[in-house]
């Protein structure tokens, strides 16, 4: 279903986001524009720092609220959020701390982010297990793609919610039930959909996700977390911890060095040494305006969006723009690689910031786009298509 | 000790101590101004940065700025540094990634902080010994001459921080760190206490790694992140634990022939993992530049100047603790644990903001401090031991 903010949502939106007012950015798949209540949060927290002398004493409630947001955001409990640095960091966890099976296959799409595609080569290349590939598809990642791959021997399914290269979302249901059905974990990069498109864990039969906080969660870089689903948490080891994975300080003098440590048994195991505390601060204050919009709502007008740029294009957009099994507001418009200065001056023109690749042009719909941008933008594709 | 002129700068730039006696920075940090002020001008760049490539160039700039003032900290090359999360994730970036002997030993001292002793525990099971060191005289702390005894042919690796948490003891590092080149041990530390407070020289001292955290002499923040330093060529020898974006090229692999294997960047950058912090980036290096607008020598000749002003103010060192081979500019008070609120309600009572455990209180003398907060400190203390 598709449907445009209601006018006091987009009021807001303008509130929230005012050096968006005369350009069209369309380039939160490289990262968010923070809104004014997470630039405040930042500002804040290191007021808040320096008035009290470094004395703050409420920054694990304050994490705890950001595992809260982020437990709503996905159809998760708490206690299954660990918050980390990036994407990179939680799947590394998974990858280096899950006890494989060396006899057992990982399916990976050749096509993968390299935050978490480096590391699962790395390690299938190690001999944890049996790395299953899937090549590159012209028209981008679908669901039977994947699930075609799977069997018996399956015991893990790595994918992205969203390809980061050509915007393809695959029916993350379809193989989280193909995945169920052979005993398979399902591993997610969830970093393109997150703040945009809806993701649930538990319908999705999804053991482990991990994302980044700069993109469509709109705080800055530096931030990110792990979803572990609970069953799962005790089984990985972390590769390190610090004083914030445990249970209790451990007295000096009274460590045990037999390997016997008191890890929390929640995904807060995952979390070593100090946090990026303004980061998790501007996460709460950036969550707290999704919660005001509403996950439905923001996937409704994300599509909308979407539907209204490939009416303007004309017929036949929708199958020429959108890739793999389902819209997720990512595009990609191809050109042909010397044409890219010309590509550019295009986009100078109608004022669109998107990603500007040697041979494609991306760009990434958000909650504070607009009709008069999507029509705008179908103009300028026609003219990076006609080059 | 400073010189009028600089003490006026820095009462300035921490001009909202105001009166209060800041001895925590073992524990957090005060921003000066002037990283504070980063973040207005981050988030005017961050605002106007809009395109793919403005962004890459930004991010790339100011992270290359990053590393080469935290280099010119350390004295060594900006590519012997990799921008990190915190101390705990360089640490374990070497701990579980260097390729480690089974059979062979690393030794460390007993009292390590959890951010850089835990994530060597798991080593055991590889068939690694741990072979922690007790001080003969815990009163007095670690000292180089401890950890080298407990050496042996079969030591691959010296875990230590260069100043204890626990005690601010100050290890000799030049002796021990030429003791373990000589003997072929890898010296590993862990430096928060030391770097930005104390002249910290990873050449002299013949370090090999060493992790900090930005939230403590480095004058960040919390979401400054941390950074490692990796002797060169060493980097060579490291898996890393994370593998994304930032530490490897963006090159194909798969379809290379011999399987998967990754195309990592040249130096310490091979330890990145994903995307890094921008903010945290540039706080380090202004809070660098600043350090570096003051001497570093400087600010280590003052806190230890102060320390000594404390002592003499004190008398009976009894008093006091003062632990390991060197003076730090970190003293301990004991108490009973029953004493607790009363010397919480002193100490608020002299307006003096450091670390009080269960039976101890920690002073860390840093460059906010003057000499009148050691005669506000000696007489807190006296009145805490009457």
């Amino acid at each position: 279903m598709s449907r445009e903010f209601t006018a006091e949502k987009k009021k807001l939106i303008e509130k929230e986001f005012p050096s968006l007012k005369d350009v069209t950015y369309l380039n939160t798949c490289l990262v968010g524009i923070p809104p004014l209540r997470a630039q405040e949060a930042y500002r804040t927290e290191i007021e808040e720092l320096v008035d009290s002398h470094g004395s703050e004493d409420d920054f694990d409630d304050r994490r705890a609220a950001a595992r809260e947001d982020l437990a709503w955001l996905i159809g998760a409990e708490p206690e299954e959020i660990a918050l980390t640095n990036n994407t990179t960091a939680g799947m590394d966890v998974i990858s280096l701390g899950y006890p494989w099976d060396p006899d057992r296959e990982v399916v990976v799409y050749e096509k993968e982010h390299f935050a978490n595609l480096a590391d699962v080569l790395l390690r299938g290349h190690e001999g944890r297990y049996r790395l299953r590939t899937v090549p590159p598809k012209e028209h981008g990642l679908k669901a039977d793609d994947i699930i075609s791959q799977i069997s018996e021997k399956t015991q893990a399914v790595f994918i992205s919610s969203i390809q980061y290269s050509d915007g393809a979302m695959a029916d993350l249901k379809k193989i989280g039930d193909a995945c169920r059905q052979a005993g398979a974990l399902l591993i997610v990069d969830a970093i393109q959909s997150l703040g945009r498109i809806r993701i649930d864990v538990k319908e999705c039969n999804i053991a482990f996700l991990a994302s980044g906080c700069h993109k469509g969660l709109m705080v800055r870089n530096g931030l990110g977390f792990l979803y572990c689903r609970k069953d799962l948490i005790e089984k990985i080891r972390p590769y390190h911890g610090g004083h914030m994975s445990f249970t209790k300080a451990i007295s000096p003098y009274a460590h045990d060095f037999q390997g016997i440590l008191p890890w929390h048994t929640d995904a807060r195991r995952f979390e070593g040494g100090n946090l990026n505390d303004p980061g998790v601060y501007a996460l709460h204050a950036s969550m707290s305006l999704l919660r005001e919009l509403g996950l439905t709502e923001i996937q409704e007008h994300i599509l909308w969006l979407q539907d209204r740029f490939l009416h303007y294009c004309g017929e036949g957009a929708y199958e020429k723009y959108v890739r793999g099994d389902l819209p997720g507001g990512l595009m990609i418009f191809p050109f042909n690689a010397a044409y890219r200065e010309k590509v550019r001056s295009i986009a100078e023109k109608h004022r669109i910031y998107g990603t500007l690749r040697p041979d494609n042009f991306r760009v990434c719909l958000n909650i504070y786009n607009t009709e008069e941008q999507m029509k705008d933008l179908a103009a300028a594709t026609g003219e990076i298509a006609a080059l | 000790m400073f010189s009028k002129e600089v003490q006026d700068r820095i009462r300035d730039e921490f001009s909202s101590l105001g009166d209060v006696v800041f001895l925590s920075a073992s524990f957090t940090t005060m921003p000066p101004r002037c990283v504070q002020d980063v973040l207005p001008a981050y988030t005017r760049k961050y605002l106007a940065t809009l395109s793919n490539e403005e962004w890459e160039k930004w991010t790339g700039e100011e992270h290359a700025v990053c590393r080469r003032e935290i280099a010119g900290l350390l004295g060594c090359d900006e590519d012997e540094i990799a921008l990190t999360k915190n101390t705990t994730e360089g640490i374990g970036i070497i701990a579980s990634g260097y390729p480690w002997t089974p059979g062979k030993n690393i030794v460390l001292p007993q009292a390590e902080h959890a951010a850089s002793l835990h994530s060597w525990i798991p080593l055991t099971e590889k068939g690694i010994e741990l072979r922690p060191v007790i001080p003969a005289d815990p009163a007095h702390g670690i000292t180089a001459d401890e950890i080298i005894a407990a050496t042996d042919e079969n030591t691959e690796a010296v875990l230590t921080s260069i100043i204890q948490f626990w005690d601010g003891a100050f290890i000799d590092m030049e002796k021990l760190g030429r003791y373990c080149r000589d003997k072929g041990i890898l010296l590993v530390v862990d430096a928060i206490q030391a770097v930005g407070r104390m002249k910290v020289d990873v050449r002299k001292w013949n370090i090999d790694f060493l992790a900090c955290g930005g939230h403590k002499g480095l004058l960040s923040m919390d979401c400054s992140g941390g950074i490692l330093y990796c002797r060169r060529g060493l980097e060579k020898k490291i898996t890393p634990p994370y593998n994304g974006m930032d530490g490897t090229t963006k090159r194909s692999h798969i379809e290379e022939p011999g399987g998967c294997v990754l195309h990592y960047r040249e130096g310490a950058r091979k330890l990145e993992g994903g995307s890094s912090n921008t903010l945290g980036a540039m706080m380090f290096a202004e809070a660098c530049r600043f350090i570096d607008s003051i001497g570093i020598a400087e600010i280590e000749a003052h806190i230890l100047g102060l320390e000594d002003i404390l002592l003499e103010k004190l008398g009976d060192l009894r008093q006091i603790r003062v632990a390991g081979d060197k003076r730090s500019g970190i003293v301990m008070l004991d108490f009973a644990p029953e004493e607790r609120e009363r010397v919480i309600g002193i100490l608020n009572r002299y307006k003096i903001n450091a670390t009080v455990r269960a039976d101890n209180v920690r002073f860390c003398i840093s460059m906010v401090n003057r000499e009148e907060h050691m005669d506000i400190l000696a007489k807190a203390i006296e009145e805490i031991r009457n």
